[in-house]
């Protein structure tokens, strides 16, 4: 091989070193946006999700009949249309949880028409999206009944907003 | 013949330059992509955290009568579409930035879709600083929180004594003043209520006689040619009308609509269920299927329809209350 051959030669395998260089580099740099962005979405989806669990309770189509905050009527809840309202919230999931109730429910039992206070899950929402987290806060889940005369009953409850994780 | 005066290029020298300029543009190409993307990444990011921060405005919880500005570092157009489907319909937020880093770039971020806000703005609002305030819709019961978005000043003559004349000059709003002598700056909307009789108003305000319903007429430019633009509003739908352009209003409204009617269906199994169970009585299925047929006549800024549903929902409103247990908090003393 002539000299000049080889001069080429390395300068060919230098210029592609330098291109698979550039290459890698851009890479790098753009595997690193990436994560940051699906960081931020998922960061933006948690702030949005908690401050849906914060506020939800105060929706006129949860809320308690009474001027109070942070009170769900959970006779509204069994005769919402889940399935209109599936799109209205941009969360994953919205579960309402009774904690604490007199007779004490130990299993998760989803509430339906037929079960009926006898329950502890209401599940308004859930779009069976994977990769999801939770946020939550605690609110009175009230209901009316009628003991000889109309009575509220409250229980202590949990609002459980499930959100998208971008990985 | 060799020229022995001419510069000789050799083949490596040649090879270089070319490949090195290959790779200069690519590297060029590369960081301008960059640029775009990160300027596409942050509005679309910006538009988002419009959506996130007005969150806590949509029930009483957040509902300040004057809360802070929305302040940005840089000068921003934030596009507001309304879409009104089958569903509860939509707002899509879209943000271009304008000054900064990213001056002088074409184009703006991606869409944010807002599906349970009601945001009333100008389609366009160009700014670095975003006002805002809320107020509660309620025909009888709450359908949900307005939300009144500008980046413009407005004044507001002719005040007559009232709900609106209280919430003007109780509340000091950078934004929003009002002119008992009628004279306004040049920088500034005028909105002349019926008290103002001069013809020099941006936008005009007639209420009915029950001070809860009337018509807002905004001028409005239509190829070169002002043009007058009617909607009829009822309750605090009166700031919406003044706040937005027609076209998001109408489109707002009708979603409103849209939603109260699917809260009638709530209360009416909610009255059924009560009511037939024995749990508490409650207002009558019937008041409430009467309320919902009524709210499937209105269309588009309709006044007489508007009316009607109004009128329906003040009777609704006091059969409500005298109910065992009534369904809403009270609305209206009539």
């Amino acid at each position: 091989m002539k000299r000049g051959q080889l001069k080429i030669q390395q300068m060919a395998f230098m210029i592609i070193a330098v291109f698979v260089f550039f290459v890698l580099a851009g890479m790098f740099f753009l595997v690193l946006q990436t994560r940051s962005l699906s960081q931020d979405v998922t960061r933006q989806n948690e702030e949005q999700a908690a401050l849906i669990a914060e506020v939800i309770a105060n929706y006129p189509e949860f809320s308690c009949e009474e001027d109070t905050s942070y009170c769900v009527s959970t006779d509204k809840i069994m005769v919402l249309n889940a399935t209109r309202y599936k799109n209205l919230f941009p969360v994953s999931a919205i579960k309402f949880i009774v904690l604490y109730s007199s007779p004490k429910i130990t299993d998760e039992v989803v509430c339906n028409m037929s079960n009926y206070p006898n329950c502890n899950v209401f599940k308004v929402m859930d779009k069976k999206q994977a990769d999801t987290s939770s946020v939550g806060t605690y609110v009175s889940l009230c209901r009316w009944e009628n003991n000889g005369y109309p009575q509220r009953v409250c229980n202590l409850g949990r609002i459980s907003i499930e959100y998208q994780v971008k990985s | 013949m060799r020229s022995k005066k001419g510069f000789e290029f050799s083949f490596s020298w040649i090879f270089a330059i070319i490949v090195g300029a290959m790779i200069i543009s690519l590297a060029v190409f590369a960081a301008v992509r960059a640029v775009n993307v990160g300027k596409t990444a942050t509005e679309t990011s910006l538009a988002k955290q419009f959506t996130v921060i007005l969150e806590p405005f949509e029930t009483k919880l957040a509902s300040s009568k004057n809360p802070a500005p929305l302040e940005l570092n840089d000068e921003v157009i934030f596009f507001n579409k309304c879409i009104n489907d089958s569903g509860f319909g939509s707002q899509k937020i879209k943000v271009s930035l304008k000054s900064g880093f990213y001056k002088g770039q074409e184009g703006e971020g991606y869409e944010v879709t807002a599906l349970n806000k009601y945001i009333f703005s100008d389609a366009n609002e160009t700014g670095k600083k975003f006002y805002y305030f809320t107020k509660s819709f309620n025909m009888p019961f709450k359908v949900a929180n307005l939300i009144f978005m500008t980046t413009k000043k407005y004044c507001f003559v002719g005040l007559e004594e009232g709900a609106i004349k209280d919430e003007v000059e109780n509340v000091k709003r950078e934004y929003l003043r009002y002119d008992s002598t009628g004279k306004c700056k040049d920088d500034e909307i005028k909105v002349s209520f019926p008290l103002y009789s001069g013809t020099d108003w941006d936008i005009k305000v007639d209420p009915n006689s029950d001070e809860l319903s009337g018509i807002v007429t905004k001028k409005i430019k239509e190829g070169g040619v002002l043009k007058d633009v009617k909607l009829a509003y009822s309750d605090n739908l009166v700031f919406a009308a003044i706040f937005s352009s027609p076209s998001i209003y109408e489109c707002n409204v009708n979603r409103l609509f849209n939603r109260m009617k699917e809260q009638t269906l709530i209360y009416i199994k909610e009255s059924d269920y009560l009511n037939g169970n024995n749990k508490c009585n409650v207002l009558s299925e019937s008041n409430l299927i009467d309320f919902y047929n009524s709210i499937g006549t209105y269309q588009n800024s309709d006044a007489n329809n508007m009316n009607l549903v109004l009128q329906k929902a003040l009777k609704l409103d006091d059969d409500n209350i005298y109910a065992s247990c009534p369904l809403w908090p009270r609305w209206r003393n009539t």
